[in-house]
């Protein structure tokens, strides 16, 4: 048995200290997870008021703009499965949500680019037997309804000209 | 035990700071006089006899070196070639045992990942990938490795030696608008579209069956790759999407399924890209039980509208997981997910 005095209590209890500090650095050293809230993109996110994901549409294809910096996806409630035959968007009864991002380097690789600020939202609603077309368009981060209409042609027929991406 | 005390006494009427450290350990002394000298002279012979057991560490033919500029070679010989090429330097303490077991370790592994020596044996795409791929764990911090890093300081990869690194890639993107290859490999590919036989779904050798579903799934990002020239669409199933809306994704609950499929930009003259031909779909699927040799993920790709599997053995996950292996601190995954 050994027997210590206070004071030589006092330098073990020291040299206890300095082991685990020594030993917190260390694993300060090493990083842990990272918080999950820091690997949401939320700049990009959707707001929870549009609920696109309750609209159950697919994608049907996904586009970029080189000059002005965007990134965009359509999604529609039809699969294009059959994309050997031309395929044509403009059918009746049809739906369709155009949903566009600036774009922003990937921080986890350098090479890519990835959605940043949340742009705007646009929707088509074909009617199903008139053919008379609903267009829509909802802007900013809040997606908040555009009463703006010019241009409103333009972005219809650039939306029902897409081709459907091959989606095996 | 009284006589012992009495030493301790005496010792104690000493009160300058080395004497009681030296009071302090006084036990300990006694009784390391009894067992230090022969656990010491153990360990000496140990080191000494380990020193003929040595790893067999070849340095073969150097086929074909990688040619870069030089500011850009150099960096790359610095920081990888130990490893990743048939020139290895080692230096003397890098071949004391039992250190020397894990360095022939990490120069076998480091050389069958990516070797600069065999520049010649990859098609020219795989070496843009591999060169890119390279940068990202560079700039990830997970190359060069932490351990070698310390011992060979001249290795580390400056801010400025990675901006020489990162402008050499680009320099090498050359976008092309209209590029007749592209369009007729998309318009090849509409043409000979079968659909998919649900009956025979093709399978990867690590046993992960193509899942035609992803489709129905919702969008969790996408991603523009300019350095290989494809773009890209990452689904989530369900349990992907609920953890994203609940912040539970890291790390992704059991069942997580991502699906991310690839297409060939297609660039118009006013620099509108759309997707050409099918490259593949790969799917990342979270059982940190049954994956738990691949980091708690089974991993799958499938190539063109064929659904080719890759791989040609079942340890073409390692690929996998060394390209994945920077994203250790976020379960894995590179994606940042969007909130739909």
């Amino acid at each position: 048995m050994i027997m210590c005095s206070p004071f030589q209590s006092r330098i073990k209890m020291k040299l206890i200290f300095y082991i685990i500090a020594a030993g917190s650095l260390f694993v300060a050293g090493c990083k842990g997870a990272t918080d999950p809230d820091r690997l949401i993109n939320s700049k990009a996110s959707l707001p929870s008021t549009f609920r696109l994901s309750e609209l159950h549409e697919k994608v049907i294809t996904s586009l970029i703009n080189k000059k002005v910096g965007t990134m965009s996806i359509l999604y529609g409630d039809e699969h294009f499965k059959n994309a050997t035959q031309e395929s044509n968007l403009n059918v009746p009864g049809n739906s369709f949500t155009l949903v566009t991002w600036k774009q922003q380097d990937d921080a986890h690789w350098f090479g890519a680019r990835i959605p940043g600020e949340l742009i705007s939202a646009e929707t088509i609603n074909i009617g199903n037997h008139t053919n008379f077309v609903t267009y829509r368009k909802f802007m900013g981060k809040n997606l908040l309804l555009s009463a703006d209409t010019t241009g409103q042609n333009e972005r219809i027929h650039f939306i029902l000209t897409q081709r459907p991406s091959i989606i095996p | 035990m009284a006589n012992l005390s009495n030493q301790f006494a005496a010792y104690r009427t000493f009160r300058l700071p080395d004497r009681d450290l030296l009071n302090l350990f006084v036990p300990e002394i006694i009784i390391m006089k009894k067992y230090f000298l022969p656990a010491v002279s153990f360990i000496v012979v140990l080191l000494v006899s380990l020193q003929f057991f040595r790893p067999r560490l070849d340095d073969p033919p150097v086929t074909q070196d990688f040619q870069a500029p030089k500011a850009v070679k150099n960096i790359l010989v610095r920081a990888c070639y130990d490893c990743h090429s048939n020139e290895t330097k080692l230096r003397w303490y890098d071949q004391v045992q039992p250190v020397y077991w894990q360095v022939a370790a990490h120069v076998r592994d480091g050389r069958k990942g990516l070797n600069f020596s065999n520049w010649d044996k990859l098609a020219p795409a795989d070496r843009k990938a591999k060169l890119w791929e390279a940068v990202n764990q560079i700039e990830q911090g997970a190359m060069p490795v932490k351990s070698y890093q310390v011992v060979h300081p001249n290795a580390r990869v400056s801010p400025k030696d990675l901006i020489v690194l990162k402008k050499y890639l680009t320099s090498m993107i050359h976008d092309l608008p209209e590029d007749t290859a592209k369009i007729n490999a998309f318009e090849h590919q509409r043409k000979s579209l079968v659909s998919v036989d649900r009956q025979k779904l093709p399978k990867t050798l690590n046993d992960i069956t193509y899942l035609p579903d992803y489709k129905n799934w919702q969008v969790i990002s996408t991603s523009d790759r300019f350095d290989n020239g494809t773009m890209r669409v990452i689904y989530g199933n369900d349990i992907a999407v609920n953890a994203v809306k609940t912040n539970h994704n890291n790390p992704w609950p059991d069942g997580t399924i991502f699906a991310k499929a690839a297409w060939d930009k297609l660039e118009d003259r006013n620099g509108n890209v759309t997707t050409g031909a099918f490259k593949q779909v790969e799917y990342m699927i979270k059982n940190a039980e049954k994956y738990r040799s691949t980091n708690g993920w089974g991993f799958a790709r499938f190539k063109t509208p064929k659904l080719t599997p890759y791989g040609k053995t079942a340890i073409f996950t390692t690929e996998c997981m060394n390209c994945h292996k920077p994203m250790k601190d976020n379960d894995y995954v590179f994606t940042f997910p969007i909130k739909n």
